[in-house]
């Protein structure tokens, strides 16, 4: 426990130094774009990896914190300290919708549904032009007019402190869940169903306060993400952002939270440096993703666990699949 | 939800009336009367197949009845969701080894004081105190629970480590753990040597006297009920076959006849049964 906890103050120390250090506008845009999936893959990780269920559907959280963050800003001119936690707010109360009724199914069932509702959205942001703007997307999210006056440099260094705080808000929020009673229920049900309900866990509503937080942090994610790149479109709802969070957590080691967070780093500084090949990027990610689940089912941070005994404690175990009845 | 009622002392803990259950057309459990008393422990015994672990699915609610009803503490707990009634003080242990495998002994019974360290939200992401207090005495007394079992030396050992004696235990330090009234065990001895067994009837014995009001336990280690049993309900084909001490169901022929008839030509449960 304090393990991973000061693992994650020393990421929280170098991360503040960083912007000084390295003084390139493109590392610093990269470093950004870290942040935005640090806190994607962050999210996904709360459902994988202690909801125990694997969603297709994240996107449907990301997009919808975007739209929130574009309308509010355009249209009611909000500045991008509301407009992100109001973001993440909206995508919450999706969330408990959506969570309401995906979470009372489990397996494939799961995947499928919430997938359905990420192409649903994609859909209607594609239609209702009247709000949306349809597929010509809304253009022109305002900056905010510090990062206008500061220069390029000095613009991507607001920027990135403001990914910073966003990352440090979620990483405190999805840390004080997991440690919680929450927490300790939903890894209770994860491992084993019956023993969760027979000790008095109620494995829906747990699930609901994961899947609800785990929504908010892709809705500030998203609301973020239309500040920074001052667009949003359908496309916010496509399938190669989940393709992304999924490597990152599944390399990173769900169940664990400094896992995604490296997987997050790892992914983005990989795809930047592949970005020459473009086909051949996708081909690797997906031998990659294929050597992750066959050789460290646990990624990163499992192999990392064989060594220190604190961190093999903390390891994301395997998950284990429910037998149908009890018995 | 019905107010509590204040059971008088001779009204019972438990009270299940013609608790029937068919699964595809076939009978598992019919007309099934059972009663525990405060302060008893009751064994469930019978036959491999005899219907033992179903009736402790529909009293636990994780099978819904196809007919009759279950009271407990004079409330019905027919149709409540299985953690309903684990949280009215009905908690169960399986049959099938359940324990959260990837967790120490130690996590798995803090992680079974789930109801005692329960928190609001607030408490969750704002205001720490009352939950860290709830959180420091459940590992307190989750490590007397493990002293208790004689799990002391392995309390940081992973559950999918342990042997197949100790996951028992294991087992019954989780279901403590959620502070029972009424403690139901599904073949907790399974798998255990004899000398396992005896050490694992001591225990039991501690428990009824320090842990827990009740004890229903579904065993076929016959030195093991018929060592810690007032009472014990024998089940044969779904139904009830007959009741009493256990100098009565000793003495019984109908007894001797499901054990001793069918099991000799069957997969064993005369075995079993003679293991006393
Ligand atoms: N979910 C189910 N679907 C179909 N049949 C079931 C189901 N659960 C139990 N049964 C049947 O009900 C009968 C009673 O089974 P149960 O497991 O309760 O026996 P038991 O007394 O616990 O036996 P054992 O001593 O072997 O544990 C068996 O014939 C079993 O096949
Ligand atoms: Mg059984």
């Amino acid at each position: 426990m304090t393990g991973e906890r000061s693992s994650l103050l020393f990421v929280l120390v170098l991360a503040a130094v960083f912007p000084f250090a390295v003084q390139n506008p493109y590392i610093l845009h990269l470093a950004v774009i870290a942040g935005i999936y640090v806190v994607l893959a962050t999210s996904l990780n709360l459902i994988v990896g202690y909801v125990g269920e694997f969603s297709l559907g994240h996107t449907a959280f990301f997009g919808i914190g975007a739209y929130a963050a574009a309308l509010l800003s355009t249209a009611a001119g909000l500045p991008i300290w509301l407009t992100v936690p109001l973001a993440g707010l909206l995508a919450g109360l999706f969330g408990i919708v959506i969570g309401a009724i995906t979470l009372r199914l489990q397996g494939p069932y799961f995947v499928i549904v919430t997938l359905a509702f990420a192409e649903v959205l994609r859909i209607v942001a594609t239609n209702w032009i009247g709000l949306t703007n349809g597929p010509m997307g809304i253009a022109g999210v305002p900056q905010p007019a510090s990062v206008a006056a500061a220069g390029i440099v000095g613009g991507k260094q607001i920027y990135y402190f403001m990914a910073a705080g966003m990352v440090a808000v979620s990483l405190y929020l999805a840390w004080r869940l997991v440690r919680s009673n929450s927490g300790r229920a939903a890894v209770a049900v994860r491992e084993n169903r019956f023993v969760a309900q027979s000790i008095g866990v109620d494995p829906f509503l747990t699930a609901m306060h994961v899947f609800t937080l785990s929504a908010v942090l892709a809705g500030f994610a998203g609301g973020f993400y239309a500040h920074y790149v001052s667009f949003v479109g359908p496309e916010v709802f496509r399938f190669s952002f989940m393709a992304s969070m999924i490597i990152m957590v599944l390399m990173g080691g769900k169940g664990t939270l400094l896992g995604p967070v490296l997987g997050a780093v790892i992914v983005v500084g990989l795809e930047e440096y592949l970005r020459q090949a473009q086909e051949l990027r996708l081909t690797l990610f997906g031998l990659i993703v294929m050597a992750v689940v066959l050789f460290a089912p646990n990624g990163l941070m499992g192999l990392l666990a064989r060594r220190p005994a604190w961190l093999a404690r903390r390891a994301a175990p395997a998950l284990v699949s429910n037998q149908g009845e009890p018995a | 939800m019905r107010p509590e009622t204040t059971a008088s002392p001779a009204a019972p803990l438990l009270r299940a009336e013609r608790l029937s259950i068919t699964f595809g057309g076939i009978k598992a459990v019919t007309d099934f009367d059972l009663t525990v008393g405060d302060g008893e422990i009751v064994s469930l015994i019978g036959p491999n197949g005899a219907g033992k672990t179903t009736c402790f699915n529909m009293l636990t609610g994780f099978y819904r009845p196809t007919g009759g009803t279950a009271q407990f503490r004079g409330q019905v707990i027919t149709g409540l969701k299985p953690h309903a009634i684990a949280r009215r003080g009905l908690v169960r242990s399986f049959q099938k080894t359940s324990v959260m495998k990837n967790l120490t002994v130690f996590e798995n019974v803090v992680t079974g004081h789930y109801l005692q360290t329960r928190q609001s939200l607030m408490q969750t992401f704002l205001f720490e105190g009352a939950s860290k207090r709830a959180a420091e005495a459940a590992r307190q007394r989750s490590a007397e629970i493990v002293q208790l079992l004689g799990l002391g030396t392995r309390s940081e050992t992973p559950a999918h480590h342990l042997s197949c004696g100790d996951l028992r235990l294991l087992e019954v330090g989780v279901a403590l753990a959620a502070r029972p009234t009424l403690l139901m065990l599904d073949e907790p001895a399974a798998g255990l040597n004899t000398a396992e067994a005896n050490a694992f009837g001591e225990v039991l014995r501690t428990i009824v006297a320090t842990q827990v009001r009740s004890l229903l336990l579904v065993e076929h280690n016959m030195g093991l009920v018929m060592g810690v049993s007032d009472r014990i309900v024998v089940m044969n084909f779904g139904r009830k076959l007959i009741e009493g001490t256990p100098a009565e169901i000793l003495g019984s022929d109908e007894v001797r006849e499901a054990y001793l008839g069918k099991g000799a030509a069957g997969k064993g449960a005369a075995g079993k049964g003679a293991g006393r």
